[in-house]
């Protein structure tokens, strides 16, 4: 680290240093001299000692990386974020199945074949939009609502405290279903 | 505008073209403050720092916004106390009723409070710190010390300096860096093992 490169450091600190050296100073501090960087805090900190004739309490030393590795993290948090969100309809979407599944059990001789039979329409219901705030709490996976009398599974938008309409409401819509006993009953 | 002002104002603007490091200055540069704005809401020094990256954390990422219409320290200055308060809020405690302004704020010694709640070691590396910087000074040429105490204690500019010293901006510009080398090769080793960083 030359000394030229760090008179620029500490001319920047006056605002003395030309904007396109501002550039290329930071340029140098990004490619990895770290030590620029805890310089640029040491000029500071003498500076507070000075004009206050006191030092502040010392905070953690890396008080300043650990911010950075914080935001860095909060940058690409985006696309895992997505990731999360698309990981959570498909629970959502599991549990609805499950929940089919389940609250209609078959009582005949042959379930699974009965129900492998079985078929389940599901269509995409666009309501008439109307603004609500989802709690503070709503994040990911909810869990999807189930109507027993109308066989209606409502999965909530991915949305977080903010107004929205229900458009992207996906409702499932169950058939009657008819066991094999209940079939052969009727007849 | 003054040189400081303007040194953060050239900064935000590389933040705001994306640029990482140029934020990380500003950090460096006013994290002591901003941690002592939050201990006047925190009594807990950790929970502090910790309240302070959040602080900063937001002020990152709402940065596009800033206009340069005020400073960027007081605009700082707001985020941390609305953290401070939200902080508190969302931990079910009550936020202090008595705001402190940003002028008064900016008059008291930011780590004042938090030295009563200060560990030993944590008071020992202050005094330490403190004492390196004035014996350092002390210790200097008369041409640098005398160029850094215009510059940090009167908040002259270089040019101003130069016309009071009698020599060349690029002259003042050099003996004020080499003070400030001067002090940061003594507070290297003082902060590098510092025992701060464990808490």
């Amino acid at each position: 680290m030359s000394d030229e490169i760090r008179e620029q450091l500490s001319a920047l600190m006056d605002g003395e240093l030309a904007r396109d050296q501002v550039r290329f100073l930071l340029r140098r501090i990004d490619g990895g001299d770290a030590q620029l960087a805890r310089s640029w805090g040491h000029y500071h900190l003498a500076g507070e000692v000075l004009r206050q004739r006191t030092a502040p309490l010392p905070l953690r030393e890396d008080f300043a990386d650990v911010l950075m590795q914080r935001m860095e993290q909060g940058t690409s948090g985006i696309g895992r974020h997505l990731l999360r969100w698309a990981g959570g309809g498909a629970i959502a979407a599991a549990v609805a199945v499950f929940a089919l599944v389940s609250t209609h059990p078959a009582v005949g001789p042959e379930p699974a074949a009965t129900l492998a039979v079985a078929p389940v329409a599901a269509h995409v219901d666009a309501p008439a939009p109307r603004a609500v705030t989802l709690p503070p709490a709503f994040d990911f996976a909810q869990p999807a609502s189930y109507d027993r009398d109308s066989g209606v599974i409502a999965l909530p938008s991915y949305r977080r405290e903010q107004p929205v309409t229900l458009g992207p409401y996906v409702l499932l819509t169950v058939p009657p279903m008819q066991t094999t006993a209940d079939t052969a009953s009727q007849r | 505008m003054t040189g400081e002002q303007d040194s953060d104002l050239t900064l935000v603007e590389r933040v705001q073209k994306g640029d990482k490091r140029a934020f990380d200055l500003l950090v460096r540069k006013y994290q002591h403050k901003v941690v002592g704005v939050i201990s006047r809401y925190i009594s807990d020094w950790s929970e502090c720092q910790d309240v302070a990256q959040d602080a900063f954390i937001r002020a990152y990422r709402a940065i596009g916004s800033f206009r340069g219409e005020s400073q960027f320290y007081t605009w700082m200055y707001k985020i941390a106390t609305n953290t401070a308060k939200n902080h508190l809020v969302s931990a079910g405690r009550r936020p202090p009723t008595d705001d402190v302004g940003i002028e008064d704020a900016m008059q008291i010694d930011g780590g004042m409070r938090l030295k009563d709640r200060a560990t030993p070691e944590h008071e020992l590396l202050r005094q330490e710190i403190e004492q390196t910087v004035f014996d350092t000074v002390e210790q200097l040429p008369d041409d640098l010390k005398t160029a850094i105490t215009l510059r940090e204690v009167d908040g002259l500019s270089y040019e101003e300096i130069a016309e009071k010293m009698n020599c060349p901006i690029g002259t003042v510009r050099s003996r004020i860096f080499r003070a400030r080398d001067a002090i940061d090769q003594k507070l290297r080793p003082l902060l590098s093992d510092a025992k701060a960083s464990e808490t």
